[in-house]
Formats: structure tokens, sequence, C-alpha cells
């Protein structure tokens, strides 16, 4: 069975991180006091559907749910105010929950907003939205706004070492580290990911990385190294190995260059095995860090499909000659 | 005869001290539900430090690029690196005034795409 859907949670305590809406939320439902109007808004895969959810859930209400995206009419939102109406004559109380409600058209929210400026206790609305400030300030005015953060990556280790013992299982660190980062403080991710992990015996982070399809951090080196010593041949022999998409390689090429000047700077330590880690360091100990900006400076320029391994040709060609 | 479904009169209380001083980095509608919950004040300010909006990231950016403190650029550019670099671009097209490195940041950016880090290196 699929993990994200198994640990899925469906109360208020289940929720991974989110400690403060978590608190506030279960305070308001225990004082039966929700508020009408509430924007729950974060980044793509924070928990703010899955709490909408949870919210039904706890106060055993009726669910009405919408896309944004497909129900943006003014005909719709009436519709919506139309239900909510009749729903608060049944005496059950609801919940409406608008996903990607930055999408609803003006007279759509013209529409609602009567039904939020007159609440009655047994009606809440939740807009989902990645982008809040695309919300009419008549509607902002009028609702409490809970933001999403992103799951700290400690918080999701402790959480993925839990769901490991559940499973009685077990992976090593590194793709531990891995399964965290590629997840991106998300909880959905980071499931599936550890699912893949486990049940395919991934044991290294090597493993995963091709299983993923993902840049490998060798190669990477071995590139940089050419650039910045002015051996093109050890570059472009670099290049030739890349067998991923050359823009996500290119993504996660500047995201390493990052990662190495925050190491460099002590913000923040490699990630990586220790003679990766060692290769790296090198290369920010013998060369400055404004050098590694003109690198970051190709990889700009570098957007389209169709040119970018020709960019990357240049970069490791000629790049020498620029860059050092 | 019709039936009058009973609404409510929501009445905003005022803000404590507090939450006034919330203000200076969250949003009005994100603060208001903290009036009840003072001590849950420093835990959701401490997630904005680690996830700020993308406002006071270019904010804290101009300071970074200002102060020509690599780490401090670093340290601001945690999150989608495109994002903030073109929202700082906008940033500096839409400003009234410009100082002398400034002008001179958005005339290189402009004849040619530069990180960042290129820039908070650039001499005068």
């Amino acid at each position: 069975m699929d993990w994200a859907l198994k640990y899925r949670p469906r109360v208020l305590d289940d929720l991974v991180g989110q400690d403060v809406n978590k608190e506030i939320l279960k305070e308001l439902v225990a004082k039966d006091s929700l508020f009408g109007a509430m924007i729950f808004y974060g980044r793509s895969g924070c928990g703010k559907t899955t709490t909408a959810r949870i919210l039904v859930n706890e106060l055993d209400a009726e669910i009405i749910e919408l896309d944004g995206a497909s129900n943006n009419g003014v005909d719709d939102a009436r519709n919506i105010k139309d239900i909510a109406s009749k729903l608060a004559l049944t005496g059950k109380r609801k919940i409406i929950i608008i996903d990607e409600a930055h999408m609803l058209s003006r007279g759509a929210w013209n529409a609602l907003l009567k039904a939020i400026e007159e609440p009655n206790s047994m009606t809440h609305f939740i807009f989902c939205t990645t982008e809040y400030r695309a919300i009419p300030a008549t509607i902002r005015g009028r609702s409490h706004m809970f933001k999403f953060y992103s799951i700290e990556p400690e918080v999701l280790t402790n959480y993925a070492k839990h769901i490991l013992r559940l499973e009685n299982s077990t992976i090593v660190d590194e793709v531990l580290e891995l399964v965290i980062r590629e997840s991106q403080g998300q909880v959905r991710d980071m499931l599936k990911l550890l699912q893949i992990a486990v049940q395919h015996n991934l044991n290294t982070r090597e493993k995963l990385e091709k299983f993923l399809a993902l840049p490998g951090v060798g190669g990477m080196g071995s590139f940089l190294e050419g650039v910045l010593s002015g051996n093109s041949k050890l570059a472009t022999r670099a290049l030739k190995t890349v067998t991923t998409d050359l823009l996500e390689w290119r993504d996660r090429l500047e995201s390493l260059i990052y990662e190495m000047l925050e190491d460099y700077y002590n913000l923040s330590e490699l990630p990586y095995t220790l003679t990766q880690t060692a290769k790296l360091r090198e290369l920010t100990r013998l060369y400055p860090p404004v050098l590694f900006g003109k690198i970051l400076d190709y990889l700009l320029r570098i957007t389209r499909a169709e040119t970018a391994r020709q960019m990357f040709y240049v970069l490791a060609t000629l790049g020498v000659a620029n860059v050092n | 005869m019709l039936i009058k479904i009973k609404t409510e009169k929501v009445i905003e209380q005022p803000m404590t001290e507090l939450q006034k001083a919330m203000l200076n980095f969250l949003p009005h509608e994100q603060v208001k539900k903290f009036r009840d919950f003072p001590h849950l004040v420093e835990p959701e300010l401490l997630n904005e430090v680690r996830e700020p909006e993308i406002e006071n990231t270019i904010k804290d950016l101009f300071d970074a690029l200002h102060e020509r403190n690599t780490p401090k650029l670093l340290k601001v550019l945690q999150g989608d690196k495109k994002r903030i670099f073109y929202a700082f671009k906008k940033q500096l097209e839409m400003k009234e005034r410009l100082t002398k490195r400034e002008a001179k940041m958005l005339l290189r950016i402009n004849q040619e795409e530069l990180s960042l880090l290129t820039l908070s290196l650039m001499k005068d």
C-alpha cells in the first residue's frame, strides 16, 4: 500500500510539523470557535488541503470542496453561496474548501463576499492558496490567514525514522539524507521516496540517485574542476557522462555551487560522502568565490533545452579563458 | 414563512502590543489570530525567518549586496534562487531612486544576466 496514503493524517494531532497552526486550530475546535473564513497559505505539498479535510473530520462536518481553477465563474460562486445557505438550514456544520483559491474570478469573489461578511457559526470557508496576495483585500480583511511552512529537515527526518520503525525497515543515513533533501520539506514526497528506497533496496546514495535519474554530484565535481583549472578535456568528458536532463543537471550544478560556498563560509556542511566532500572543498580552497560567480552567470543564461548542451560546451571549452 | 438564517456580527478585537509588533514582519490577516496565543508568537516568527516572504527576502538581499557581505547573501538566497533573482531585478527596475552601485547593477543585469553572487562581489 502507498505509504503516503497509509499514513495520511486524519486528526490534527497526526499532522507532521505546522506546530503553531496545529495548536491554534486544535484550541479553536475544542472551544467550538473556528473562524468563519480562513486562508490556508503556503507552497504546494505543505498540508493546506490535508489540514482543511482534517477539520471536516474533527468537526464531523459536511464538506463542499471546489477547485478554484475550474469553478471560477460568478455562477459557480453563486452556487457555493446557495449551497451554503441551504445547508445552514439543516443545522449541520459545513466546511467549504476552495482549493487554488487565487484562481477565482473577481465576480466569483464578489458573489462570495456577502456570505463571508455575514457568517453563521455553522459555515466555514477555507481558501487554500499558494498566492495569498491574489485574493482580494476585502476577503483577506475578513479572513484569518494560516501560513503553512515547509517541514524542517530535522522534523522530517524524525518522522521518516518513526515510519521506518512502524514498517520494520531500515535505510542507511546517506540514503535518508537524500530522501529528506529531495522531498523539499514535503511529507507526502518524503513518504513516497522513502517507500521507493526501502522497497527497491536502494542502499547507497548513488543507487537512489540513479533510480530517480537524479544528476550525480561526482560528475559535477569533475566538471567544475575542469572549468576552473583550465582542463577542458576533463570538463567535456564529465559532460559526456551526463545521462539526465541537461537543464535539470544545470539546476543541480547551480545548487551545488551554492552549497560549496555555504560550506566555504561555514554556514552549512556539504552533505556528501567524505571523498566527494574533500574533492569539492579542495575546489573552494583553490579558487576564489568570484570564479564560482562567473560560472553561475553562465548557468543563468542557459535556459533553453536546445541550446543547453551547446552552452555547456562553451563553458567547458572556452569557459576557462573567461572564467579563470 | 421565510426562514431567516441567523448570522453573526464579527467584532474585531483591538490588537495587543505584541500583535502590533508582529505586524513589522507578518501581514495583518496572519497576525489577527494571535491575540489569544501570545506564546505562539515566537515560534511563528522563527518559522517566518526560516521561510520569509519574497519582499522581506529582497530587503535583506539589498542589504547584503550593499554590504558586499557574501555569507549574508548566501543566507538570504535560501529557497528558489531564480525567483529571488527575478524579484530583485523587478524591484531594482521599479525603484524611483537608485544609488550609483544599484544603477551599475541594473545596467550590468540588463546587458547580460549576472548571478547575485557576481553582483555582490562587483567592484564600484
